[in-house]
């Protein structure tokens, strides 16, 4: 669709903010800068990843990475960026875990000004 | 690659705001047109001996009739477009029409309710979503995006062609 269309695709990836658990004992601030900058490298590498097998197949490709809440941060970049479309993948969760877990898709596409592509991961 | 396109509506103005998009994502696609008659309850007319049904054949002509001015609009700018009214439980029924056409992608709007938690958008709109196994092609309108659609459609109009 993307090729056909000229367009150029994003690929956006969001780390959610690591919080401290109960009964994680005591760890300095230094170990959860680490861990971001671990998250970080690694999310990076995979969207870098994502963008070469794009571009391979022809299809103009862009990164970025956010940091927050997933659904919000898609949304605003969604704005920000002046999409035309947002693709993403859902779950397809059933009964209690959709109950409880929500999906993200859903909230964007309650949230997005513009129309959103789901598709079903297998 | 998708090739065919299920565009489902539900005869209300907010549900075809949908269709712009269709013109500009579908070049090469077909489409089928969609429109899901829930059977009504009779309705009990006080006075009346006997409650009131409404004739599923009428509703299905209704329905015909309001698809056909849809699917014209679509042929006009050069697309394979079929029609198909079918009655039950509309997200099921969706999902059925989309097995039973091979599409490749279903279309729909969900009308831009907001807050009550859980229930962010249409309910049919969140079971395909949930139930489908192909691609969703969703959008969230409300009334105040058809009224902006529809001024916009008369200045158009007015300023000639573009």
């Amino acid at each position: 669709m993307a090729k056909a269309e000229r367009a150029e695709l994003l690929l956006v990836h969001v780390l959610m903010l690591q919080l401290a658990m109960a009964g994680d004992g005591y760890m300095s601030p230094k170990v959860y800068d680490d861990m971001e900058a671990a998250a970080s490298k690694y999310g990076q590498k995979r969207l870098n990843d994502l963008a070469v097998k794009a571009r391979k197949s022809g299809v103009r490709a862009k990164t970025l990475l956010l940091h927050g809440v997933a659904d919000q941060q898609i949304i605003r970049a969604a704005r920000s960026k002046k999409a035309d479309l947002v693709v993403i993948g859902t779950h397809g969760r059933t009964g209690l875990a959709r109950l409880f877990l929500g999906s993200v898709a859903s909230r964007v596409v309650a949230g997005s000004h513009c129309p959103v592509l789901t598709v079903r991961g297998k | 690659m998708y090739r065919r396109a299920i565009v489902a509506l539900d005869g209300s103005p907010v549900a075809e705001t949908i269709m712009p998009f269709i013109f500009d994502l579908a070049g090469p696609l077909e489409v089928t047109l969609v429109r899901v008659n829930v059977p009504v309850r009779p309705t009990i007319v006080e006075g009346a001996a006997q409650p009131m049904f409404e004739d599923p054949e009428v509703a299905r002509i209704d329905a015909e009739e309001y698809l056909a001015p849809l699917a014209a609009e679509l042929r006009r700018r050069g697309l394979r477009v079929k029609t198909q009214v079918r009655e039950g439980e509309a997200a099921a029924e969706i999902l059925k029409a989309a097995h039973e056409l091979n599409a490749d992608v279903i279309a729909m709007t969900t009308h831009g309710r907001r807050g009550f938690g859980r229930l962010l958008f249409g309910s049919v709109a969140e079971t395909v979503l949930r139930e489908s196994e192909l691609p969703v092609l969703l959008m969230r309108s409300t009334e105040a995006d058809v009224a902006r659609l529809a001024k916009a459609a008369t200045v158009t109009q007015e300023g000639g062609h573009r």
